[in-house]
C-alpha cells in the first residue's frame, strides 16, 4: 500500500507492506534509529513518538494507519542551530538518562505531556509520574527523569516556549 | 546503506555546557547506536527455535519444510555443528556439560535447539514455525528443594543435582548454639528475578579474511573475544569485538551466551554477515535470571543484645546449567556476617540444578542475599529481646578501630564507620518523628499499618581484582585520548574518566575523549561489572595521566635543552613552562608530532584487593490489611563508597540501584508453573516498576576513603540494591508486627500477603464480608 508520512519535516512517499509497523517504517524506511524497540508488547514505551502532536507508541500502530500523519522523533527535536529543545536540555542537565535506550521514547512522552498542560497550570510530581507511566526505564529509578520534566516545565514557563 | 557504530552525526558542540555527562550530547540528539541499529550489505537474520518442554529427550527435529521456506539459507541443528560442549567450571560436578545445541536432552523452556537463517527477520520467524519438533516429555524439577532430595538426576553421570557446594563437615548446629541465651531462626525465600535491560541481547557478526568482527551488546568485550577465540579455535586477534551503545546489562551481559557463540560460529562457517536481536519474550526466558536463594538464618546471642553465633545455610537455584550461580554463594559467604562483629559464624551452601533458565549475576550478585539474611534476622532478634533496632545494630557493629577487619570467610574490610553512618541516617530520616507517626497511624486505623525498616550493609566490590588497562595519549591535534579496558554501558564513564584525566592534566573536558569497547584499539581489558570500573580502570587512567605529564616534561626538556627539574607544570592552567617560555598542550602535541615522538602512557593496573562500601537505608511502607497492598512511602539512604569522583553520577547509580531493589522487594518475581512454563514472559506479566509505583528517594553520600587505591574510591553500582531490599522487607514485617509468626518473603505482593494473612487455619485474619 502507498503511504505518505512526514517525519521530522521530511516527507516519505513509499509503498509499504500492509502489516508493517510504524516503528519499522521509522527505523527501516526513514532510517531514523533513535526510536527503539524494547518489548514487542506495547509496554515499555521505548518507541514513543509524536503523531500529529500526541505521544504514540509506534510499535502499536501500522505504518498505513499513519498515512498522512506528521511525525516527530527525538532526532526532530534537534535543529543543530545552537539551541536545544527545553526537554532535551532538561534531561541533559538533570542526569535523566543512563544507558539511553528508553531515552528517546521518554523524551517524546515528556514533550507530549508538557504540551498537554493548560496555560498557567503547573504539573505536580504525581502528575508527572502518572504522565510517564507508559514508559519504562531500568537504569535511573525515574527520579532524575521526573526532575528533568520539572526543569523542562520551568524552562518552558520562563522562556514562554511553545513545544510542537 | 551501512550504519555502523561510527556513523555519528557531526554535531555542532553548542548548547551542551550544562549537561551532566559528555555522552548525553549524542544520546539526546541523535540517540544511541545499538546493535539493532546497525545495517550492512548482504545481511542475514538469525532466529532461534527454542524448547517448549522443560525436561525431555529430543526424538526428532524435522527441518525439511523450513529449509524450503522463502528466504531461508540455512537451518541448523546439533548435527550440523562441530563445536565442543561447554565444560563446567572446576568447582562444578564435571558431568554437568552444556552442548551449544542439545543433541538429546533439553533442560528448560527456552533452551535453543535449532537455528534458522534467512534474508529477513520475518522470513526466519516464518520458517521456524515449519520446524517439526518431537520431544519425549519427562517430569521436570522446578523447585530446588525437590531437586536436592530426589534421585531423579538431571544430568546423567552426575553424583547428584548439586552443582557445587560449601559444606563445613564438622558443624554441629545444636552444639554451636548451645551457650546462647537467645536464638532466633527464620527461613527466607529470595525468588529469581529477570534483569530486564531495556535492550535485550543483540549481536551482529561480519566475517572477512582478516578478521571476524563481532558487534555485540555486552558488559565485557574482551571476555567475548577470549571465549569466542577459544571455542572457534582461531588464532589470537582474528576475533575483533566492538561494542557500541549498550542498553543496560545489570550483570546479565557479563558472559557470552550459547546463542551468541552460535551466531559467531555460523557467520564464520557460512561466511555470511549475521544478525540476531532477541525479542522481549525470548529475553525473559533465556537471558540469565538473577538471585534464587532459599536461606535458613539462625542468630544467637545474649539477652542484653550481643550477637555471638550466626549460621547461614543457602540453597542456590542454578537453573538448568551451572553458570554464575555455581559461584554466587561464594560472594554470599564472603559477606555472611555483614557489618557485625560476631565471634562465631558458620556458612554452608549448595548450588542446585533445576529445569529453569540458568541463573547468572544480577546487580549485587550474592551480596544482596547475604545482607538480606542478616538484616532480617537481626530485626527478629531485636523483636525477641524487645530492644531498639538501631541500638541493637550499633551494639554489634564492627568498630572503626577494628579496621582492617578480617572476617572468618576471608574478607578484609578496608575501611568503614558503620555506627556513624546509621546514626547520621536516623537524623536525616528523622526516625523519632517517623516512629511517632507510626504509633499514631497504627493506633487509630482499622486497616492501615505503617512500618519502618532499617538495614545496614557492607558489600564487596571489585571482588576478584584483575589487571585492568588504562592509557592516556596526547595526539597531534592536541586532544587527550583516554583508553580503558572497562566498558561503560550507562554508568557514564566517558564523563567520570574524562574528569579523572582533567583533574590530573588540567585539560578541558571538551578536549578529552574516552575510548572503550573495541578489542583492536584496547589491547586488553576485563569489563564493567561488580562495581569495579572506577577502582580499576579509573585508577589506571589516573596513573597513566600522571605518567603522561612526566613524559611531556621529559620531551620538553630534551626538545628545549632545559634541565628536567626546571620544566614546570601548572595544572590549573594546563600549561608547561621551561626556558622562559610557556607551552600549551596543543603546541606540545604539534612539536611532538614533528619530532616523531609519541606521547602515550599505558598502564596495567592490578588492585591490591577488593574494597568494601557500606551504608544504611531506611524504608517506610504502609500495608492495607484489607487489600494487602504495600505502598512504599519513603526511602532515605546514606551510602559510603569512599572518595566520590562525580557525586551526580554516583547518586544516579544509587537511584537506579534502589529502584531495582525496591522492584525486587515489592513486585518482581520470575514464576514458572509446575511444568516449567514461564508465566512471566512479557513486561506485562513481570513486575517491572514504573514511575508511578516508586516515590522519590532521599539519597545521601558520606565519604570514608580507602587505602586500597590512589583514588581512595570504592564501587557504587550495586550498593543501592543491596541496602534497600532488606530495608523494605523489614518495613513490611514492622508494619505487620502484631503478627510475629508470619513468614514474610519478597516480593511482598498483595497475593502473597493475602495468603499469609487470610488463608489456612493459622491465618491471623478473618476475611470480612462487607454489606451484610
Amino acid at each position: 500500500m502507498k503511504v505518505s508520512i512526514v517525519i521530522n519535516q521530511q516527507r516519505y512517499d513509499t509503498e509499504v507492506a500492509s502489516n508493517m509497523l510504524l516503528v519499522d517504517f521509522i527505523r527501516d524506511v526513514a532510517k531514523l534509529k533513535a526510536t527503539n524497540v524494547g518489548c514487542d508488547t506495547t509496554t515499555c514505551g521505548a518507541c514513543t513518538i509524536l503523531l500529529n502532536g500526541e505521544s504514540v507508541k509506534s510499535c502499536t500502530i501500522l505504518a498505513v494507519q499513519a498515512d498522512g500523519a506528521d511525525i516527530v522523533t527525538l532526532e526532530g527535536l534537534y535543529t543543530g542551530d545552537g539551541t536545544l529543545h527545553p526537554v532535551v536540555q532538561a534531561f541533559g542537565r538533570s542526569h535523566g538518562l543512563q544507558c539511553g535506550f528508553c531515552t528517546s521514547g521518554m523524551v517524546m512522552a515528556a514533550v507530549s505531556l508538557l504540551s498537554s498542560v493548560a496555560d498557567g497550570q503547573v504539573l505536580t510530581e504525581d502528575e508527572i509520574r502518572n504522565g510517564l507511566e507508559g514508559n519504562l526505564c531500568r537504569c535511573t529509578g525515574y527520579q532524575n527523569i521526573v526532575n528533568a520534566v520539572k526543569l523542562a516545565q520551568d524552562l518552558l514557563i520562563a522562556g514562554d516556549n511553545i513545544i510542537s | 546503506m551501512t550504519i555502523d557504530f561510527q556513523s555519528k552525526l557531526d554535531l555542532p558542540q553548542v548548547g551542551f555546557n550544562d549537561f551532566v555527562r559528555l555522552e548525553d550530547r549524542r544520546l539526546l540528539t541523535q540517540g544511541g547506536i545499538y546493535v539493532a541499529d546497525l545495517e550492512f550489505e548482504d545481511l542475514f537474520h538469525v532466529y532461534f527455535v527454542r524448547s517448549y518442554v522443560a525436561n525431555g529427550i529430543i526424538k526428532n527435529i524435522g527441518i525439511e519444510n523450513a529449509k524450503l521456506s522463502e528466504g531461508v539459507i540455512a537451518v541448523i541443528t546439533s548435527k550440523d555443528i562441530d563445536l565442543k560442549p561447554i565444560l563446567p567450571a572446576r568447582i562444578v560436578d564435571q558431568a554437568m556439560v552444556r552442548e551449544l545445541l542439545p543433541s538429546l536432552r533439553v533442560r528448560y523452556v527456552g533452551e535453543p535447539i535449532a537455528v534458522v537463517i534467512a534474508k529477513s527477520k520475518s522470513q526466519a520467524a516464518a520458517a521456524a514455525e515449519l520446524i517439526d519438533i518431537e520431544i519425549e516429555y519427562m517430569d521436570p524439577i522446578i523447585d530446588p528443594i525437590e531437586s536436592l532430595g530426589t534421585k531423579n538426576l538431571l544430568f546423567e553421570g552426575a553424583k547428584s543435582n548439586i552443582a557445587s557446594q560449601n559444606i563445613s563437615e564438622d558443624f554441629d548446629e545444636t552444639k554451636f548454639f548451645s551457650d546462647c541465651e537467645v536464638v532466633v531462626e527464620e527461613r527466607y525465600i529470595i525468588p529469581k528475578v529477570a534483569p530486564c535491560p531495556l535492550e535485550g541481547r543483540a549481536i551482529l557478526v561480519k566475517p572477512s579474511s582478516e578478521e571476524l568482527r563481532i558487534y555485540i551488546s555486552t558488559q565485557a568485550p574482551h571476555g567475548v573475544k577470549d571465549t569466542v577465540t577459544k571455542i572457534l579455535g582461531v588464532k589470537e586477534d582474528f576475533i575483533r569485538v566492538i561494542a557500541g551503545d549498550v542498553g543496560g546489562g545489570f550483570g546479565a551481559k557479563i558472559s557470552v551466551y550459547p546463542e551468541e557463540i552460535l551466531v559467531a560460529y555460523l557467520s564464520y562457517k557460512l561466511n555470511r554477515t549475521l544478525k540476531w536481536v532477541e525479542g522481549r519474550s525470548e529475553s525473559m526466558m533465556a537471558l540469565g535470571h538473577g538471585r534464587g536463594q532459599i536461606q535458613t538464618a539462625k542468630l544467637g546471642g545474649t539477652r542484653d543484645g550481643k550477637f555471638t553465633h550466626y549460621s547461614l545455610e543457602v540453597i542456590q537455584d542454578c537453573g538448568a546449567y551451572p553458570l554464575t550461580a555455581a559461584f554466587l554463594p561464594i560472594f554470599t559467604r564472603y559477606m555472611t556476617s555483614g557489618t557485625y562483629d560476631i565471634a562465631n559464624v558458620n556458612y554452608q551452601s549448595k548450588s542446585v540444578i533445576t529445569n529453569t533458565n540458568p541463573v547468572v549475576a544480577y546487580r549485587g550478585a550474592g551480596r544482596p542475599e547475604a545482607a538480606y539474611a542478616i538484616e532480617r534476622i537481626v530485626d527478629k532478634f531485636a523483636r525477641s529481646i524487645n530492644m531498639d533496632k538501631v541500638e541493637l545494630r550499633c551494639r554489634n557493629f564492627v568498630r572503626p578501630d577494628q579496621f582492617p577487619y578480617q572476617t572468618k570467610y576471608g574478607a578484609v574490610y578496608d575501611s568503614g564507620d558503620y555506627e556513624t553512618c546509621l546514626r547520621r541516617l536516623t537524623d536525616l530520616a528523622d526516625l523519632p518523628q517517623l516512629r511517632e507517626q507510626k504509633t499514631a497511624t497504627n493506633g487509630s486505623s482499622n486497616n492501615m499499618r505503617m512500618g519502618i525498616g532499617i538495614s545496614s550493609y557492607v558489600e564487596i566490590t571489585h571482588g576478584v581484582p584483575a589487571t585492568e588497562y588504562g592509557a592516556a595519549e596526547l595526539i597531534k591535534e592536541g586532544q587527550l585520548i583516554v583508553k580503558c579496558g572497562t566498558f561503560s554501558h550507562g554508568q557514564g564513564h566517558h564523563t567520570a574518566f574524562a574528569q579523572i584525566a582533567k583533574q590530573v592534566t588540567g585539560m578541558d573536558l571538551d578536549d578529552i575523549d574516552v575510548v572503550q569497547g573495541d578489542t583492536k584499539v584496547i589491547p586488553f581489558g576485563v569489563g564493567t561489572f561488580g562495581s569495579r570500573s572506577i577502582q580499576s580502570a579509573g585508577v589506571a587512567i589516573n596513573s597513566a595521566c600522571l605518567n603522561l605529564i612526566d613524559l611531556i616534561k621529559q620531551f620538553l626538556s630534551e626538545y628545549t635543552n632545559c634541565p628536567i627539574d626546571q620544566v614546570e607544570f601548572k595544572k590549573l592552567d594546563g600549561l608547561f613552562s621551561c626556558s622562559n617560555r610557556i607551552y600549551s598542550y596543543k603546541e606540545i602535541a604539534k612539536l611532538a608530532d614533528h619530532a616523531g615522538v609519541r606521547l602515550l602512557s599505558e598502564v596495567e593496573y592490578k588492585a591490591e584487593g577488593p574494597t568494601y562500601p557500606f551504608g544504611s537505608h531506611i524504608a517506610v511502607v504502609s500495608v492495607n490489611l484489607d487489600t494487602c497492598k504495600v505502598e512504599l512511602l519513603k526511602i532515605v539512604t546514606l551510602d559510603d563508597a569512599g572518595k566520590i569522583i562525580n557525586p551526580v553520577l554516583a547518586m544516579g547509580q544509587l537511584h537506579g540501584g534502589v529502584a531495582q531493589g525496591a522492584g525486587e522487594a515489592l513486585f518482581e518475581e520470575v514464576i514458572y508453573d509446575e511444568q516449567g512454563n514461564l508465566l512471566t514472559s512479557t513486561l506485562y506479566d513481570y513486575g517491572f516498576p514504573s514511575a508511578t509505583e516508586l516515590p522519590s528517594f532521599d539519597v545521601n553520600l558520606m565519604e570514608t576513603p580507602t587505602n586500597v587505591n590512589d583514588l581512595g574510591a570504592k564501587g557504587i553500582g550495586e550498593s543501592g540494591t543491596i541496602g534497600v531490599i532488606p530495608a523494605i522487607a523489614n518495613a513490611v514485617a514492622d508494619a505487620l508486627e502484631e503478627f510475629p509468626n508470619l513468614s514474610i518473603d519478597i516480593p511482598t505482593t498483595p497475593v502473597k500477603l493475602f495468603k499469609l494473612l487470610y488463608e489456612g487455619e493459622m491465618a491471623p485474619m478473618k476475611f470480612r464480608s462487607y454489606g451484610k
